[in-house]
């Protein structure tokens, strides 16, 4: 991805290839520190498949020029040799981005800042890549949001990719499909660099990094293995928790981060839909950064709530109304009022509303945003441990 | 087949500069210098066909040094006219490394040299900036993920077992440029010390994932790490942590032993230049499964659920 107006045009491109499920490789604007030999190198290593550069106008274009030649040194002799998707309304940037990349192939799609433009961009992107399984959770957000009347937000957490989907009926979907992040072939990728010991902190008892590692390492070559103890159940759940938190974090730089955790209901798909309840709600509850009160439910069951989420901003204790009950709750609680059904939910620090909870109850949520855990084993694990206690969310699985 | 002879299809991805490249048709040998050239960092632009008052697409015809080329300070790069000539001349001493679609020209200085070598014997069939590939006939042996350059060297044994680690001190400097065959493990100890005692790879069943973030850093994947680098070459034929071999495959190792051979990184496989008589290879393809825990891989019971032949798409 070259992004001329280094952070400008850059969200709506991303957001973008976000909702085509692309992974994006390289991403190079004309502040990049790197020489243009090591940006080069860059892209011959990664390979791409499709250059994508959106421009406003001809001075975009001129602007990536530089960025355009370390396209042509690093790629034009690689075979399959990429092309080039220009994204643009001004016929001259066009013309000038044609120029410029030589001998590559270009194609032109509208400005992807329109709704119009960035669904041409994200078909045209569709056309070279089996999407059949992210048009299917766009479907299922639609189909539900349209049967509840409300926002809802379908979270699919696969092998390879993590997706998030909202949608509101009247009101335009938004999509992320974060590649290749997952539970499965896309393990490893989530544990790259600092995110072992993000991965880590999810797991309620202490483990050491080196071992973590192996199972992830494993696994991703391994994708189909069943999780066979409690200790292969924990890395896939804590490896569920931080791919979607790197989904929403790609949300958040597509600028669309608060939007798609506004919502009613939450669909629970791939392999959140196939872990036990519990552990699938406390998933959603630490992961979502939910901001009014939602309920949860799974893939192919979207009309039985497993249980609601109220989230509480409080600073010390406030009070919450939840149909009949009055709870008072405490600044970083969690716990479940075990009410089934549709009950009014009201009080200081959330948003009124009626919620549909289920079998698991009502979850109260006031823990502090965004989560914050210990980094010491003998902090950390004690509140994970009672927060998967709180949800019922026993880890003698497997 | 985990194993086998045949004709193999080897790309050697280049970096970018290439300046020297074995021309296609020619034979070559497994250590042979295929390709050749410069780091490139930063680079000069230097004013080109809008100075000469040329098109781009005409600076061909007026260039007097070619991409790739090393070029002095002043050397003259392109020149038009006879009495009133105009050129462009380099600005340091370094090399002609890239025309841009405007017509400047990218001068860089080099501060360090490239090699490839072809990994098989065999002939050269495609050759242009980006790769250099070759055809030849040897036996291979695909594995599960590779790490660091091509490395090649006799194969030598340094396991007495397919399910032992490949221990550090059976590694010394007699072992220097030679391929080393280890069993269920080389840790990264063994590793380093292979690499400080001038070993040109290392082969096992497995390596510890934590220890490949020690060696080639944490940003390393499940899906091998092939760099341009002096670093070890380390390849893992079928999964992280401990991995005893199958007889299947450890058999012909030992049979090998000795042949001159090559890991590829780029498609983590074992080369070995013997003839088809070296060795015999069993014709099932042995059954791989996870351990319970994930941690490492084992040989799977008759019939056990969720294996994995050892030669699968994984």
């Amino acid at each position: 991805m070259l992004d001329a107006q280094q952070g400008r045009l850059g969200p709506a491109t991303r957001r973008a290839l976000l909702a085509a499920g692309a992974e994006i490789a390289v991403a190079l604007a004309p502040s990049d520190p790197r020489a243009f030999g090591e940006r080069a190198q860059a892209l011959r290593e990664a390979r791409p498949d499709l250059i994508v550069l959106a421009l406003a106008d001809a001075g975009d274009a001129d602007r990536i020029a530089l960025l355009a030649e370390a396209v042509r040194f690093g790629c034009a002799s690689l075979r399959p040799a990429p092309y080039a998707l220009v994204a643009t309304s001004d016929r001259s940037a066009a013309a000038r981005a044609r120029a410029l990349l030589a001998p590559l192939a270009v194609e032109l799609a509208p400005d992807p800042r329109s709704d119009e433009g960035r669904r041409a961009v994200v078909e045209r992107l569709r056309a070279d890549m089996d999407a059949t399984r992210d048009r299917e959770l766009e479907a299922l957000a639609e189909r539900a949001a349209a049967d509840r009347g409300s926002a809802v937000l379908v979270v699919a957490v696969g092998s390879d990719a993590t997706s998030l989907v909202r949608a509101e009926a009247g009101v335009p979907s938004i999509a992320i499909h974060s590649r290749p992040l997952g539970v499965g072939s896309g393990a490893d990728r989530i544990v790259a660099g600092p995110g072992l010991d993000r991965v880590r902190r999810w797991i309620p008892w202490s483990v050491d990094g080196p071992t973590l590692l192996e199972r992830v390492f494993n696994r991703a070559r391994w994708p189909g293995a069943p999780a066979g103890d409690r200790e292969t159940a924990a890395v896939e759940i804590a490896l569920a928790h931080e791919a979607i938190a790197h989904a929403v974090a790609d949300a958040v730089a597509g600028g669309i981060g608060p939007a798609l955790r506004t919502v009613r209901q939450v669909v629970l798909a791939g392999r959140l839909a196939t872990l036990p309840a519990e552990h699938a709600v406390l998933i959603a509850a630490d992961a979502l950064d939910l901001v009014e009160p939602a309920s949860i439910s799974r893939e192919g069951a979207e009309a039985h709530p497993l249980a609601a989420i109220v989230p509480v901003a409080t600073a010390r204790r406030a009070v919450v109304r939840i149909g009949p009950h009055e709870e008072s709750v405490a600044r970083d609680a969690l716990y479940v009022v075990p009410i089934d059904g549709a009950v009014p939910v009201s009080g200081v620090g959330v948003a009124a509303d009626a919620v549909a909870a289920g079998p698991l109850g009502v979850v109260i949520d006031a823990r502090p945003r965004p989560l914050a855990l210990p980094l010491r084993d003998a902090e950390r694990v004690p509140a994970v441990a009672r927060w998967f206690e709180a949800l019922g969310a026993r880890m003698d699985i497997g | 087949m985990t194993w086998r002879y045949g004709t193999w299809t080897v790309e050697h991805a280049l970096p970018v500069g290439a300046a020297g490249l074995a021309p296609e048709g020619t034979s070559v040998r497994s250590g042979d210098v295929i390709a050749s050239g410069g780091v490139i960092a930063r680079v000069h632009l230097v004013r080109g066909a809008r100075h000469l008052g040329v098109d781009a697409a005409d600076l061909d015809r007026v260039m007097r040094v070619r991409p790739g080329a090393e070029v002095r300070k002043g050397t003259v790069l392109a020149r038009t006219g006879r009495r009133f000539a105009r050129s462009v001349t380099s600005p340091i001493d370094g090399r002609l490394v890239h025309i841009t679609a405007d017509g400047d020209m990218c001068v860089a200085s080099v501060p360090a040299e490239w090699r490839v070598r072809s990994v098989v014997d065999g002939v050269v069939t495609r050759s242009d900036a980006a790769a250099v590939t070759v055809d030849g006939d040897c036996w291979g042996l695909s594995g599960l993920a590779a790490y660091g350059p091509d490395a090649i060297g006799d194969l030598a044994l340094a396991v007495d077992a397919p399910d032992e680690a490949l221990s550090p001190s059976r590694i010394d400097v007699q072992l220097s440029g030679r391929i080393l065959v280890g069993g269920a493990r080389a840790a990264a100890e063994a590793i380093t010390r292979a690499h400080a005692c001038g070993v040109s790879g290392v082969v096992a069943g497995a390596a510890p994932a934590g220890g490949l973030r020690v060696v080639y850093g944490d940003g390393v994947g499940a899906r091998g790490a092939p760099t341009g680098e002096d670093r070890p070459t380390v390849l893992c034929l079928a999964g992280f942590g401990s991995a005893p071999l199958p007889r299947e495959v450890f058999d012909p190792l030992v049979a090998l032993a000795g042949h001159r051979a090559a890991i590829h990184t780029g498609s983590a496989t074992l080369f070995v230049m013997a003839p088809h008589a070296a060795t015999r290879v069993a014709t099932g393809v042995p059954a791989l499964a996870l351990a319970a825990d994930h941690a490492s891989v084992r040989l799977a019971l008759p019939g056990e659920a969720g294996a994995l032949p050892f030669d699968a798409e994984r």
